[in-house]
C-alpha cells in the first residue's frame, strides 16, 4: 500500500513540476515583445533517492536563455537608437509552443498515472471491506 | 477439505509486485522531462517469486516443495527482512534489485531514457497484474468462507 501512496506522491510531484514548467512558458510568451526581455528556461530535478523527500522530481532553479536578442528596426521606437534599432526579447514562439506541448503531454501522462494508482487503491480497499 | 493456502502468500507477492512496479513507472513519468534521469524497473514476478516449487529451484527442490507444502501451509513464513528463524516462504519483492531500461530510440539529447509510451505500457501491466493478484485473493477468500459455512 506504501508503494502505491508514494506512487501517488510521484505523480502528484511531477504534476507540480510540468505545471511550474507551464507557467514560465506562458511568462515568455506574455512577455515576446517586451524589448530586452530574455527567455526563461526551468530545469527538474531528480529526487527519487532522497529518502528524507517523497516527491520524485521538483522544478530547479529558472535561468535565462543565453541567446542573442533579436534586433529590431523601428525608428520611431522611444528606444531606438541612432540607427533606428532597439533590442527586442530572444523569445522563438515556436520553442515556447513546442515546449508547452510537452508540458502538457507530460502533465496527462503523471495524471494518467496518479489515477491508475488510485483505482488500485481503491480496489485494494474493496477487498478490505468484505 | 485441503485449502492451499500458500496460493495467498503468492497473490500477496503478485499485488506487491505489481504496486512496487506502478511505484517506480511513477516516478520515471514524473521525470520525463529531467536531465540525465535514467527510467528504472524491476524483473517480472515470475523471475523473482521464489516460492515453493518455483521453476528456479530445479525439479528437485520443486518436488520436495510439493511433498511439503501440505504442512509448510500452516506455517510461518518469513515475510519480512526483520523475521528470522522461519523457512523462507516467499521473497520479499521490494528487495527486488530494480534495474535499468532501454529502449531503442527513447535517449533524449539530454540523457533521459524515458519512454513515456513505454511506461504507459508497463504501468498497463502493474494494473493488470494487481486486479489479477486481487481476483485470486478475492475467490481465495470467498472459498475459504464457503468451506466454513459463511456467505
Amino acid at each position: 500500500m506504501s508503494d502505491l501512496l508514494s506512487s501517488m506522491n510521484a505523480a502528484s510531484s511531477g504534476m507540480d513540476a510540468q505545471a511550474a514548467r507551464l507557467r514560465i512558458v506562458s511568462e515568455n510568451i506574455a512577455n515576446a515583445d517586451t524589448p530586452g526581455f530574455r527567455r526563461k528556461s526551468l530545469s527538474f530535478n531528480d529526487l527519487v533517492n532522497n529518502a528524507d523527500d517523497p516527491r520524485a522530481v521538483e522544478a530547479g532553479r529558472v535561468s535565462f536563455d543565453k541567446a542573442e536578442l533579436e534586433e529590431v528596426f523601428d525608428p520611431s521606437h522611444p528606444l531606438a537608437d541612432g540607427e533606428g534599432y532597439y533590442d527586442g526579447s530572444n523569445v522563438e514562439m515556436v520553442i515556447e509552443i513546442a515546449d508547452a506541448r510537452e508540458a502538457q503531454r507530460s502533465y496527462e501522462a503523471n495524471l494518467r498515472m496518479f489515477d491508475q494508482s488510485r483505482k488500485m487503491l481503491t480496489s485494494l480497499f474493496e477487498l478490505l471491506q468484505r | 477439505m485441503q485449502t492451499d493456502l500458500t496460493i495467498l502468500a503468492m497473490a500477496k507477492g503478485l499485488a506487491s509486485h505489481a504496486a512496487t512496479r506502478q511505484s517506480l513507472v511513477s516516478q520515471n513519468v514524473a521525470n520525463a522531462d529531467t536531465v540525465g534521469y535514467r527510467a528504472r524497473d524491476v524483473k517480472p514476478f515470475s523471475e523473482v517469486y521464489m516460492g515453493p516449487g518455483a521453476p528456479d529451484r530445479g525439479p528437485a527442490a520443486a518436488q520436495a516443495g510439493v511433498q511439503s507444502r501440505a504442512e509448510q501451509a500452516f506455517q510461518a513464513s518469513a515475510t519480512r527482512p526483520g523475521h528470522t528463524g522461519f523457512s523462507e516462504g516467499l521473497q520479499r519483492t521490494e528487495a527486488a534489485q530494480t534495474y535499468e531500461v532501454s529502449r531503442l530510440g527513447a535517449d533524449s539529447p539530454n540523457g533521459n531514457s524515458v519512454s513515456i509510451e513505454d511506461q504507459m505500457t508497463r504501468g498497463a501491466r502493474a494494473v493488470a497484474d494487481h486486479e489479477l493478484a486481487l481476483g485470486v485473493l478475492r475467490k481465495s477468500m470467498d472459498l475459504i468462507r464457503m468451506s466454513i459455512g459463511r456467505r
